[in-house]
């Protein structure tokens, strides 16, 4: 245990990519010394004011906070924090002691949740403590609906910040648009020709002409990255791109994709890809690497469809949320090797380097 | 260097304003640490409208910074016309012989320059290209800039910081040494009475029946819960509603709290998408 307030929420904050130092800790600091936190909800608020910078991490900051720092009867966490702050850190021995207690409650805290079923005879004992009976244990009913995704972020091996930095690099610049940027050289070449500067030369804009297409693999061994391919999807959809197309398939991309994630509203790929033509592609699929075998119709039948894709653009990457260890051996490795296009895993580097290969910049792998 | 006094932004009118606790907090936290407030919501929440609000309340100035797509970070220190110099300069014009006369300070700028306790609100930064917020570190930080074309450098002299408030709609993600020099704020949809008070704080002068509010607070917690809306209704649209309802006499009767969401007066007006409307009433159809 340490006398340092927070240090272990601060920290774990950090492994999680928090973007936050030395000196947002000390800014805690002195916002305590401020007295900006009487209670423990606004210990929680300032926490989340300075460290986090979005709704999803303000929602970690406060989940890190209670587990870290668990309520206590008897010692509200802000005097610690505060107390701590201070230099008024209390004795070892007492700290000791409030770590006894820490189990205790703990313990305490667990067992009221699972409630007996009231067994005749054996539950009137004397109304005691919940949880000494010998009767069979029935696990709480379930209150609540669970209404949206769990939340993985902290535990991918990429966060949401990375990723969209990641398809920020996905652009191609042009000038597009109305002529509203001042063209220094071609204003200078307009004077010497003419002799004196009626009005000066203006030029489109630069702007981001990236358009891309994500051909996403769903269900059967896809199940399990469904969070984190919904991340790099709704990460990619609100990327700055001229424009971007999603669309579904399972195991292998046929001649047919789907417009939804449960694969209704079929359209022709070769559709998809004209519209797309000369643009960056993106495949997310396990490739097979998931279940580890070869199945030669699959290698087959990918190696097929990616020359198929190749006609319309090179552009093309593939990302694979298995980690690169489990590819040999197995039909992804394959598809890899015959079909030459260039796969990635799904972590930071793994991005990023696809990414690069969509912008035409691919390097071997 | 003329020191001509610049003139803060003009004092908007006072729109009704509600501070929830949360939101005081986080103003107050950004004040005693001198770090720029950074704010997200949804559209229409009152991101913007916050920056005038403190000002008001606190009684400072505003400097007032609408970021573009186009904007570079220079622009909100300072600007030079060098297409009006060169145009001057070929017409033999005396003042194209020194800077001053093209030199344009931006909203930061004016408040840098200023030297007085003032509100500076950076709108919209995540309109800007990519690189553009990195720009703007040592300017925040510091509360110093220099106009490089001549040298001059610009400070904030008093000891109190100007109050910076930053809004943010996330289209991009901002970056990270950034966003680890602000305080972070998200507004969210009002709950409860929170709501019929910013309601009524924005009617304030009009002769408003507060049972209407009432209902049509009532009733657009009812919208935001239909599955699947691409746009929820925010705060705005439910003002926008009720300034119709008004305009067309609507009583708190007509508009009753549990009436079926596709026969409200008006509702469509709380929705920007066809797909949207066309949810409510397979919605409102279905119950």
């Amino acid at each position: 245990m340490t006398s340092v307030p927070l240090l272990d929420v601060f920290t774990e904050l950090r492994r999680r990519d928090f973007p936050i130092g030395i000196r947002e800790y000390d800014d805690m600091l002195r916002a305590l010394d401020n007295g900006l936190a009487a209670s423990r909800a606004q210990l929680v608020f300032l926490c989340q004011t300075l460290w986090a910078k979005n709704k999803a991490e303000c929602e970690e900051v406060a989940e890190v906070i209670e587990r870290r720092l668990p309520v206590r009867p008897g010692e509200p966490a802000v005097r610690r924090a505060v107390d701590e702050a201070a230099g008024m850190g209390q004795g070892i021995l007492e700290r000791g002691s409030q770590a006894l207690d820490r189990m205790g409650e703990k313990v305490t805290r667990m067992i009221p949740t699972v409630r007996r079923k009231a067994v005749p005879g054996a539950a009137q004992e004397g109304g005691g403590e919940p949880g000494y009976s010998t009767g069979p244990i029935v696990l709480p009913k379930m209150h609540y609906k669970l209404t949206r995704d769990i939340d993985w972020v902290g535990s991918l091996p990429i966060t949401r910040r990375q990723m969209k930095r990641a398809w920020q690099y996905y652009r191609r610049m042009a000038r597009r648009g109305p002529a509203v940027e001042f063209d220094i050289d071609g204003t200078l070449a307009r004077i010497h020709r003419e002799g004196v500067l009626i009005e000066p030369v203006l030029v489109p804009r630069r702007v981001n002409r990236a358009r891309l297409l994500v051909l996403a693999d769903v269900g059967g061994s896809m199940v399990p990255f469904r969070a984190v391919v919904g991340h790099l999807i709704a990460s990619a959809a609100s990327g700055n791109f001229a424009a971007t197309g999603v669309y579904y398939f399972h195991d292998v991309p046929d001649q047919a994709v789907f417009a939804t994630p449960w694969l209704a509203g079929p359209v022709p790929l070769a559709d998809v890809c004209a519209r797309f033509s000369g643009d960056g592609v993106m495949i997310v699929s396990d490739g097979g690497a998931a279940r580890g075998n070869r199945d030669p119709v699959r290698v087959q039948k990918t190696v097929a469809v990616l020359e198929k894709i190749r006609a319309f653009t090179s552009h093309i990457a593939w990302l694979n949320p298995m980690p690169a260890s489990r590819w040999p051996r197995s039909s992804a490795e394959e598809i890899r090797v015959r079909s030459r296009v260039p796969m990635f895993p799904l972590e930071r580097t793994g991005l990023d380097r696809a990414v690069d290969a969509m912008r035409g910049m691919a390097r071997a792998v | 260097m003329p020191e001509q006094i610049p003139q803060p932004t003009e004092a908007g009118q006072t729109a009704g304003y509600i501070f929830s606790e949360p939101l005081k907090q986080a103003v107050e936290i950004a004040c005693v640490l001198g770090k720029p407030l950074l704010v997200k919501g949804p559209p229409g929440c009152g991101k913007t409208g916050l920056a005038q609000a403190i000002a008001t309340e606190r009684k400072l100035p505003i400097y007032k910074w609408f970021v573009k797509s186009t904007s570079r970070a220079q622009d909100g220190l300072y600007s030079i016309d060098v297409v009006r110099r060169l145009q001057d300069a070929h017409l033999g014009k005396e003042q194209a012989q020194t800077l001053n006369p093209y030199l344009r300070f931006g909203a930061l700028g004016d408040a840098i320059r200023s030297g007085q306790e003032c509100v500076v609100l950076i709108d919209e930064i995540d309109k800007a290209d990519i690189d553009f917020p990195n720009d703007l570190l040592r300017e925040l930080d510091e509360m110093k800039f220099t106009v490089d074309e001549i040298g001059y450098l610009h400070e904030y002299s008093t000891t109190k910081r100007p109050i910076v408030v930053i809004t943010s709609n996330d289209e991009k993600e901002l970056p990270d040494a950034f966003l680890r020099r602000c305080t972070f704020f998200y507004i969210d949809f009002p709950e409860g009475e929170n709501l019929e008070r910013i309601v009524l704080a924005n009617l304030a002068g009009t002769a408003v029946d507060r049972t209407l509010v009432a209902n049509a607070a009532k009733t657009i917690l009812r919208y935001r819960r239909v599955k699947e809306l691409r746009k929820l209704p925010a705060t705005s649209e439910l003002i926008d509603w009720v300034r119709i309802l008004m305009h067309w006499g609507i009583t708190a009767d007509q508009l009753k709290a549990d009436a079926p969401l596709g026969d409200a007066p008006f509702w469509k007006v709380l929705f920007k998408y066809r797909e949207d409307q066309n949810r409510v009433e397979e919605a409102s159809a279905t119950k």
